[in-house]
Parts: structure tokens; sequence; C-alpha cells
């Protein structure tokens, strides 16, 4: 006699396990597909995958280095302008919670995290980019930044809550000013949590292409370090160089995806490192 | 405000420096606070600005005619219609939520339920992994690995076992298509999804599960019901992932075909309004009214942002309340 409720239950058991391994099985190919098409060019290509600019159509591997320059330089410098933003208003809508505007604060960052990377780049497009006249780094940076302050924002706002009430009271009781509690005592306490908050702000515009692709330019022939000038980034080489019919652009593509994977997994294994050991 | 009342107690100690200190600090963060209401000032009044030109020109054709005749040599030729990037966008965004759906509840289940400590931190790590990795690289993996696959695998056996099913009518030709577009999308937004009901999940109280339990229910009478429970939750889920791929662009553009097309067939190629402004934008310079049409793209995928977002977080809302 065959139990309905019990093969029922095993069917699902199965079917779920089955589905669950399905569901995180792309990532391992996705990984597994990088390096093993990721590998072969940089190894022909050598060192100089890392310092060359890109071959011509059908000639050789050449190397990613302005887009590997620019990449780094887009993320610093959308850091420098988003950073210090980002962390100002989590620290004024984590102090000031009742205020009207840290409200609003809190509700546009998150509704700013839904908006499509591609508006960005176009309300970027026409604020910098025409007024200058022309693409820029700077135009990029802009646009990496402000897809990175709603991000950055919600991790320091909530490294800065988990800070215990009783460390801060303490502070007031010794007589420390405002200020003097927040950067003395809740940021030193909160230090890893942002920490973690810049450092995924970090991997999240390293690896961002939609909100560059009218902002930069592409400088591909030279490594560039000018601001105002034209620059380029590894996602924006990738989204290029697999839509053209060349299959030496195909493998430099893939080598690209390479070094991307490399610096992302690098930041995601840092920041957690990082926040495993907070113990707060 | 209990660092207020705290402050309250103490006047005594530093007199009436406090609320000085505190109003300098205020008054200093103010402006870097305000970024975000700027930011947002100015997408409002450029996507609109900037698409009032088509849209009073065009009017409702915009959303209805699919044509995309762009001309250099007089406005008379001009012709923008976004239907067919309006129906790629919400057959690729449905596509992809109906399929994730499933395998995030399963990864809920399978990490809540199943899986021993050390898997399920694995578990956690991949899904943690999943969410961040650049976009680029799914739509890069997902047009060179899994399309030919897709194509020879599922596609074409489909095609050949069931022509006469609309969704399967046409012949996959280079397998770009809506269908895998809404795959690649589907394996975007799990992380997400699964956050959303793995968060609703655990907040379900201890004494509903033994309730439940305690009334003799299987592992699978179990599950159903816990689902029940999370029900707002997982409505949210779909929403808020609906929104997450209406919007997503570079993964999108790489798999999905690029081309005007609106037809049942989901093997056919297509377009999505993020893609369609990818390809577009750059030239759009050159022709009179196209890139006010593409802002007017813009400002629909705005909308069908809103309408997502805020019915998913009212849901959610609603979702949270109902455990406290």
């Amino acid at each position: 006699m065959v139990d309905v409720r019990e093969v029922k239950e095993k069917a699902f058991i199965v079917i779920s396990s089955l589905l669950a391994i399905l569901a995180v099985l792309p990532i391992f190919h996705i990984i597994f597909s990088v390096l093993y098409r990721g590998i072969p060019p940089i190894l022909a290509a050598g060192m100089g995958f890392l310092t060359e600019v890109p071959p011509p159509p059908g000639g050789g591997i050449g190397g990613i280095g302005p887009s590997l320059v620019g990449t780094f330089m887009l993320a610093l410098t959308s850091s420098l302008i988003g950073a210090p933003l980002s962390f100002a208003s989590a620290l004024f809508s984590v102090e000031f919670p009742d205020n009207p505007i840290s409200k609003g604060v809190r509700t546009l960052s998150k509704a700013l995290l839904q908006i499509p990377s591609i508006l960005v780049g176009m309300l970027v497009y026409t604020l910098v980019v025409v007024p200058m006249g022309r693409f820029s780094m700077l135009a990029g940076s802009v646009a990496l930044a402000i897809m990175m302050i709603p991000y950055v924002t919600t991790y320091v706002e909530e490294a800065l809550e988990s800070v215990p009430k009783t460390y801060k009271e303490a502070g007031y009781s010794l007589g420390f000013s405002r200020t003097q509690v927040v950067f003395k005592i809740s940021v030193s306490i909160a230090k890893r949590g942002i920490l973690t908050g810049l450092l995924m702000g970090f991997a999240k515009v390293t690896g961002e292409t939609a909100p560059l692709l009218f902002t930069v330019g592409k400088q591909r022939q030279e490594i560039s370090l000018d601001p105002l000038g034209y620059s380029d980034s590894i996602s924006l080489l990738i989204f290029d160089f697999i839509q053209t019919p060349y299959a030496n652009w195909h493998e430099v593509a893939w080598g690209a995806a390479l070094v991307l994977t490399s610096i992302f997994l690098t930041i995601f294994l840092m920041s957690r490192s990082l926040t495993r050991r907070v113990v707060l | 405000m209990r660092i207020v009342r705290v402050m309250a107690l103490i006047p005594s100690i530093r007199g009436s420096l406090l609320p000085r200190y505190d109003k300098g600090f205020f008054l200093s963060l103010l402006p870097f606070a305000s970024i975000i209401f700027a930011i947002f000032l100015a997408l409002a009044c450029i996507v609109a600005s900037v698409s009032q030109q088509s849209i009073s020109k065009f009017g409702v054709r915009l959303l209805t005619e699919s044509v995309w005749r762009p001309s250099e040599a007089g406005e008379e030729f001009v012709s923008y219609g976004l239907l067919a990037p309006l129906y790629g966008t919400l057959v690729t965004s449905v596509t992809a939520a109906a399929m994730a759906l499933p395998l995030s509840l399963s990864t809920v289940y399978f990490m809540e339920e199943l899986a021993p400590p050390k898997l399920r931190e694995l578990f956690s790590t991949l899904i943690d992994l999943m969410a961040g990795l650049p976009t680029v690289l799914y739509g890069l993996w997902g047009v060179e690995v899994m399309i030919p696959f897709l194509r020879d695998n599922l596609m074409a056996p489909l095609h050949e076992l069931l022509p006469w099913v609309p969704l399967f009518s046409c012949e996959p030709l280079s397998g770009a298509s809506l269908l895998s577009a809404g795959m690649v999308l589907a394996i975007m937004i799990i992380p997400f999804m699964h956050s959303l009901i793995r968060d609703a999940y655990g907040s379900v109280p201890m004494t509903y599960r033994e309730a439940i339990l305690s009334l003799g229910a299987n592992r699978y009478e179990y599950f159903k019901m816990m689902l029940s429970l999370i029900k707002p939750a997982i409505i949210a889920s779909l929403l808020l992932g609906l929104g997450r791929a209406s919007s997503e662009t570079v993964a999108v553009a790489l798999v999905v075909g690029n081309s005007f097309n609106v037809s049942p067939c989901i093997f056919s190629p297509g377009y999505t309004i993020p893609s369609l402004i990818a390809n577009q934008f750059s030239e759009s310079n050159f022709y009179p009214y196209m890139q006010s049409a593409l802002y007017a793209g813009g400002l629909v995928l705005l909308i069908l942002g809103v309408v997502f977002s805020t019915t998913g977080l009212i849901m959610m809302r609603k979702a949270r309340e109902m455990y406290g």
C-alpha cells in the first residue's frame, strides 16, 4: 500500500534539493567558463596582457592595459566623490532619525537602488557630457558615484546603527560633544562595517557597465590618467568586444573577464573576512 | 531619540554648549545629505523635459506602434514607437520572475530546513557572490556559453516537437531571444528574491511552526503552510524581482538579439527598453526626436519601476507587520 502523503513528501524533498542546486549551478559554470576560456589568451599574451593595448581586429591578443588602468581610476575617483557623500548622509540619517530630511534620505536611497543604471548614464550624459562637450573620466566617475551612493549609504547606516547605545551614552556622560561621540565612539566601533560598505561600493563600481556607456568615451589606444580625457573600463571592453565578429577580440574579452572576476573576487573575499570578525 | 533624553540629563556638565554643537553638526551634514534629493530632482527634470518633445509629437503612438525609423532627411519621415521594446521588457521580466520564484523558494527551503550548517554557509556565500557578480559577466556567459547550449538542447527540440504551439512556433536562429534574456535575468534575480523570501521565512514565529508540526504535518505540508504564512512576502519578491529584471541593461543587451519584433514566439529575438537605449543612445544626437524618444523610453521604465517597487514595498510592509 503506497502512502500518497509519503510519496509527495519524498518527491518534494528531492525536487526542492535539485532546484536549489540548479539555482546555484550557473555561478559555478560562469566561473569555470571564465577560467577555461580566459586562461589561454592570458597565457598567450603573458604579463603584457595587463599593460599592452588591445590588438587590431584579426591580429594577436595584445592586452587590456588602458581599460585596466581606466577601471581603477574610475573606481578610485568615483569613490572619492561617492564615499564622503554617502558617509555624511548615512551619518545624518542615523544621528537625526526623526528629521524629515533623514526620512527622505532613507526612502530615496532605497529608491535610487532601484533606478535603472542606464538612466543614470543618460542623466550624466545630459548633465555633464553635453555641457563639457566631450566624454571624460570625470563624467564616468560622476555616474558611478551616483550608482555607489545609495549602496554605501545603506551599508554605513547599518554599521552605525549597530553601535550599542550604551557606548554612546558613556561618551556623553564623559562630557563629549555630539561630534566627538560620533567620530571617536560610533565611527571607531563601526569602522569594520563602514569599511565593508566602502569595499562593496568599490566592488560594485568596478563591475558596472551601463552608466559608462555614454559617459567615459572609449580610450583603448593608450593608458590615460587625465580626469578630463577619455577613459575606459574592463566591463565596457568586454561588452564591446564580444559583440564584434573578430575571434581574437572574443579571446581578449574572455581574458578581460578573468581579470575582472579576479578583481571582484579579491574585493569580495576581503569584505567577507572583514565582516566575519565583527563581534558587536 | 534616547540620546536626546540622555543629553537632557546632563546639562549641568556641558551646560548650554550641547545644543550649539548639535546645530553645527546638523548644519554641516545637511548639504551632503541633500545631495540625494538633488540627484532625484535632476533626474525627474531631465527625463520629463527631454522626453516631452517626442511625447507631444507622437503621443500614444509612442506606446502602441512598433516602428523605429530614424531619419536625417526631414521630420515628416521620422517615426518612433516603443511597443516592441516595451513588450520585450515585460515578456523577459515576467519569464525571469516566473523562473526565479520556484528556484528561490527551493534555495530558501534547502538552506533553512535541509542543509547542514557547513553547506548552508557555502550556499549563502554563493548567493552573495551571485548578487554581486558584474552583470557584464552574466551577459558574456549567456551569449557565449548558455545560448549555444540552449539553442541545440532546448529550443531546437521544442520547436521540432511542438511547432503548433505559438510560444515555440518560430525557428531558433542564433539563439539570442526573449527566452534567453529571461533565463539570464532569472539567474541574476535569484539572489535578490531569495533574500527577500528568506527574511520573511525566518520571521515566522517558532510557535506557528510548532503548531503546524504538532498537527502531524509532514515536511511537504509544513512547507506549504509556511508559504501560505508568508504569501505577501512572496508576492513582494515577485514584484521587486520584476522591477530588477526590467531595468537590467548590459546582460540583456548581449542575449536578447536586439531586433524590433512583437511576436508570441519566445525563440524570436527581441528588444528591451534598456537594451534599446544602450544600443541607440550614442547616435541619438544625429537624428531629430531620437534622443527624446529614448528618454520617453526611460520615462516608461521609471514608471514601470515605480509601480513594481511601490506595490512590492507595500506588500513587504504587510509581510513585516504580520509577525511584528
